[in-house]
């Protein structure tokens, strides 16, 4: 039985474990605390039965850009716990999560080129675009898709967003 | 998390603008040793920007050729002091503080700079005194101020703290983050009403806030957590209510009134709430328990007396309470509904088969695993595995699996009764339904079956990893860790690109204690060029860690284990150091609760369950070099004889040198993270074996260190009070022992290990005591009272006795049963071993046997008994590698 629910700063230690049995790039604790202390809504965990970490997302916003916007930071779940929708829940709560309470314009991720099922899951489940191409984004020098998906398309909004970035 | 990194860089800013006039300079200057003639003080600016820089060794430059001239300037001692603190040349550092402050008691920089030094020792108490006494000669200096205030807070030393940050509100009232810190100086203190005083006072001093916004409406929230905590319900209620409208986290506030309200018993509105939450989240666990608590009118936390924020009934370890027939019959059709309402929804589906019985279970069970079965949902066992509790539920388990399988091996079809007659099933789901099959018999240590199950899965499909891994699972459960392995290696092989698989090797290689094939396998996954051990450590990969360390500890490679061990502990040093960044940071963010909770966390840090872990682990490793002291290495003993002491010591280090280097290859390429950020070099290891941590001269006394921490942070954790029994009597510290012994008794019943440690500790307690060990009267008539007390009048042998006839005797009760016979009895010892030998047809887990086997090798010591015991033990478990025939395992033996 698997609950999915917001993180807290108690998830922490087992959102670290996690992610550094499922994935290349890891973290400090200061990274995860960095994320719960700035945005406590935004990153979502998935856990066992007997509370258990195994799936969570961290997500953050990006605050200093005209359009503010959401940034999914990294994402994992078990590979046990897998074909079960747990990755696709995750990421809708922080989406929902973003729009509601920053009223992100859009969120963006980064995933490697080679990543065929993370890629899917991104574009074909939840409707992520391409937007750019990184090279050598990772540290073995693999590229990255920067992918985004907008959340709103706001004329007035777009206007005073396109105004500022001319200004800058 | 740049902006967190900031931290030291405009450390010393401020005391550029404390530089006196230059008139005054040229005035002073004849008089006043303390001032630098121009092209000094010009100098001393330099180094200040280079400080500012982090360019220290260009800093440290400067501030050498102002002390050729000038020895005794302070303020430029006090700034090499600083410097040498960010080179780590501590000594050095410690050195110049003190000249300077011997030149110049008054100066405030080189206080400031002592504090600093010791700050970065974590010597916090005498940090914070020279802080203060900084502050004494330059009252303002908000440098200061601020190294103060951080201090405090870290020391939870609260009436300091609330004291200071006071200091800073009234220095700039205008500021937001000035009240919010005195705000939660309050409330850290536990003083909830004054804080929320402040608060009220904060709002009074602002504009009203008209539409909602982040940062106020978490503040709204955090005055409602006070408000809580101070324990009027329906003022909390009231509040909640007031400030709906610009609180933006609105699931978080209709978290908090779904629990109020259903605390104030007004269950129709919070029924309600739980399932507007649901709507939100449906995969949310504690919502469903709070709706099928709301929803059958159960009060608040009834049952669970020992319910403490932030616990709430709500939680997956709280367990429900008993529900009866019509509250199940309509909690069924409430979720019938829902099912209807929310089909993707998986919680939905699960939560029935939580509190449904007998027939309805099973319908819902059969309904619930058909789509997994189909499929090919790897997870669907360990879904299922929390109902493994109910016996009931694991018998129809059983029951309904194996129906699946006869009806797919008959007619090719799921029994589901809504399916079309003659509607063929794919072969998968025959495949996972076998699966399905070897878990659960597995999970009943049945493992012959599963492993049957498992072997035709196999030959079904060959190439489902998952079947793979599960086969090194059984082999772990059945008792032999090189097969499991092998076995996880092989699912590893199928699939390269996958880390998880990587890890899992790894530590099935931990558990099979090959330490140096884990490194080498998990070093396929970290930065290339960089030595996996120091990758992990800086990513502070306890779990690895911890069973690596546990792995040095069974082979009795204790340096190892105890490097390992430092490794962890360093971890949480840091994790708790980096609380420093954010409690600026965060009275600054605004998001309180969550700052909060960060507190807290950290206060409660050494009850992580890592922690703890690791603490037990030096424990126990003290005390097995207490029993068997680690001896320095025969071939250095030969290498140096002859040489005298100091040629020795200098010959021992400078060989340690050439290991350590010869251990840690020089990285290629400096790692880099995802963010480019620059991972440290490896330095060479002073010490790569852990020999000098091994050999330090008083190792209980170390181990003591650890278990007075886990008192107090794990107090209900049976296995700390055992471990502090042994480590006190050891340490001949009795008066301890007993108080271990009280915090024991309450465990003893139920838990053998519980009963284990108190009987070797009063045994041991009256050698003492009969071989006159405890010489002081009063003492002695203490311990003597209270082991009356604990025995009841009873001797040891009668207590023993009335002990084991009290219950069923558990494979677990009987070992201790037997090893405390032969302690207070060795002639009983042959009768024993028999009874050992009986008990293995009952035992259910090879785990059971392993200390039975112990108990007979080393302390019956019998070989024709153990041998018997071996070889029942062999038939019963044949997997397992301790109990196989000799030749058989020679491999494996060391």
């Amino acid at each position: 039985m698997v609950s999915i629910r917001r993180a807290t700063v108690d998830d922490l230690p087992g959102m670290q474990a996690c992610n550094l049995v499922c994935l290349p790039e890891n973290y400090q604790m200061k990274y995860y605390f960095y994320h719960t202390l700035s945005w406590p809504q935004l990153s979502f965990v998935a856990e066992d039965y007997k509370g258990r970490i195994i799936g969570y997302v961290l997500a953050k916003m990006e605050e200093d850009d005209p359009c503010p916007h959401g940034h999914i930071t990294s994402l994992a779940v078990l590979r046990t716990h897998r074909k079960l929708g747990i990755a696709t829940k995750l990421m809708k709560q922080a989406q929902e999560q973003m729009k509601d309470i920053h009223k992100a314009w859009y969120v963006s991720l980064h995933v490697r080129v080679g990543n065929k099922a993370a890629f899917s899951l991104y574009h074909e489940t939840l409707g992520y675009a391409i937007h750019d191409t990184e090279d050598q984004y990772y540290a073995d020098k693999e590229d990255a898709y920067s992918m985004r998906l907008t959340f709103r398309e706001d004329p007035k909004q777009a206007a005073k967003a396109l105004k500022k970035i001319a200004a800058h | 998390a740049s902006s967190l990194a900031a931290g030291c860089g405009a450390r010393v800013a401020a005391y550029v603008r404390l530089m006196p006039p230059k008139q005054l300079q040229v005035q002073q200057q004849q008089q006043n040793p303390q001032v630098l003639p121009a092209k000094e003080a010009n100098l001393f600016k330099t180094a200040l920007k280079f400080y500012n820089g982090k360019k220290y060794k260009k800093g440290l430059r400067s501030v050498d050729q102002i002390l050729v001239k000038f020895p005794k300037h302070a303020e430029t001692l006090g700034i090499k002091a600083l410097v040498l603190n960010s080179l780590d040349r501590m000594e050095e550092a410690h050195v110049a503080a003190r000249e300077g402050i011997k030149s110049d008691v008054r100066s405030f920089v080189c206080w400031h700079a002592l504090g600093v030094l010791h700050r970065t020792e974590h010597n916090y108490p005498e940090a914070s005194k020279c802080f203060r006494t900084a502050l004494r000669f330059d009252e303002r200096n908000d440098r200061i101020l601020r190294d103060l205030n951080l201090l405090q807070v870290m020391m939870r030393d609260y009436t300091g703290y609330i004291d200071t940050r006071r200091k800073f509100l009234e220095q700039r009232p205008s500021l937001r983050a000035n009240w919010i810190g005195l705000i939660t100086a309050y409330h850290l203190s536990g003083n909830n009403q004054v804080a929320l005083k402040t608060i009220l006072t904060y709002e009074d001093s602002i504009q009203p806030v008209a539409e909602p916004e982040f940062e106020h409406g978490e503040l709204l929230l955090y005055k409602n957590l006070i408000i809580e905590q101070m324990g009027d319900m329906s003022a909390a209620i009231e509040d909640l209510n007031k400030c709906e409208r610009l609180v933006i986290d609105k699931t978080q506030h209709q978290e908090i009134m779904g629990r109020l309200t259903h605390q104030a018993g007004r269950f129709e509105y919070a029924e309600k709430i739980w399932r507007d939450l649901i709507f939100k989240n449906s995969e949310h666990y504690a919502y469903h328990q709070a709706l099928i608590l709301t929803r059958s009118r159960i009060p608040y936390g009834q049952g669970l007396p020992d319910l403490k924020l932030p616990a709430t009934p709500y939680d997956r370890k709280a367990s429900l309470p008993h529900l009866n027939d019509d509250q199940v019959a309509t909690l069924e059709s409430v979720y019938d509904d829902l099912a209807g309402a929310y089909p993707r929804s998986n919680l939905v589906k699960r939560v029935p088969l939580t509190f449904t019985r007998g027939e309805s279970f099973k319908r819902r069970l059969l309904a619930y695993i058909v789509p997994y079965l189909r499929k090919g949902i790897p997870s669907l066992f360990g879904d299922l595995k929390a109902l493994y509790t109910d016996k009931d539920k694991v018998a129809a388990i059983e029951e309904v699996a194996l129906a699946c399988e006869t009806s797919l091996r008959t007619n090719r079809s799921l029994p589901l009764k809504q399916d079309k007659e003659g509607e063929q099933e794919s072969p998968s789901s025959m495949l996972w339904t076998l699966f399905f099959l070897a878990q659960h018999y597995d999970r009943l240590e049945q493992h012959d079956k599963a492993f049957k199950y498992l072997e035709e899965a196999l030959n079904h499909t060959p190439t489902v990893i998952e079947l793979h891994m599960f086969k090194a699972r059984i082999y772990k459960h059945a008792g032999n860790l090189a097969l499991a392995a092998e076995a996880f290696d092989s699912a590893r092989k199928m699939d390269f690109a996958d880390r998880y698989l990587n890890t899992k090797t790894t530590l099935y290689l931990l558990r099979a204690d090959k330490p140096t094939e884990a490194d080498r396998m998990i070093g396929l996954f970290t930065k290339e060029g960089e030595n996996p051990v120091i990758y992990l450590a800086e990513m502070q990969a306890c779990r690895y860690e911890l069973e690596k360390a546990e792995s040095f500890y069974r082979t009795g490679q204790y340096g190892l284990a105890l490097k390992m061990l430092k490794a962890i502990d360093k971890h949480f040093v840091d994790i708790r150091d980096d609380e420093t960044d954010f409690h600026g940071y965060c009275l600054r963010r605004g998001a309180l609760r969550a700052y909060y909770r960060m507190v807290e966390f950290e206060d409660d840090l050494f009850s992580q369950p890592y922690y703890v872990r690791m603490a037990k682990g030096f424990v126990r490793t003290y005390l097995a070099l207490h029993t068997k002291p680690a001896a320095p290495k025969a071939a250095e003993i030969d290498e140096y004889a002859g040489m005298s002491e100091i040629e020795r010591k200098k010959a021992i280090s400078k060989k340690k040198r050439e290991d350590a280097r010869k251990q840690v290859p020089e990285p290629k390429a400096k790692g880099k993270g995802p963010k480019g950020k620059q991972l440290p070099e490896a330095k060479p290891d002073p010490d790569p074996f852990g020999e000098a941590l091994a050999t330090i001269p008083d190792t209980l006394k170390e181990a003591s260190k650890y278990i007075t921490t886990l008192k107090l942070s794990v107090p209900k954790d049976v296995e700390v009070h055992i471990l502090a029994c042994d480590l006190y009597a050891r340490r001949q510290k009795y008066l301890l022992v007993l108080n271990s012994l009280r915090k024991l008794a309450k465990f003893v019943s139920s838990d053998p290990a519980a009963y284990r440690a108190q009987m070797f500790s009063l045994h041991t307690l009256h050698k003492v005591l009969e071989a006159g060990g405890v010489t002081h009267p009063e003492v002695r008539q203490v311990i003597e009272s209270e082991i009356r007390d604990i025995c009841g009048g009873k001797t040891l042998a009668q207590m023993h006795e009335a002990h084991m006839a009290q219950g069923p005797a558990t494979p677990h009760l009987r070992t201790v049963g037997a090893e405390v016979s032969v302690l207070l009895d060795p002639s009983c010892a042959p009768v024993q071993g028999a009874g050992l030998v009986d008990m293995v047809a009952t035992a259910n887990t090879y785990k059971d046997c392993v200390s039975a086997y112990g108990l007979l090798q080393h302390t019956i010591a019998n070989p024709a008994t153990t041998d018997a015991f071996q070889k029942a033990c062999h038939k019963k478990f044949p997997q397992a590698t301790l109990f196989a025939p000799p030749q058989a395992s020679s491999s494996e033996t060391r």
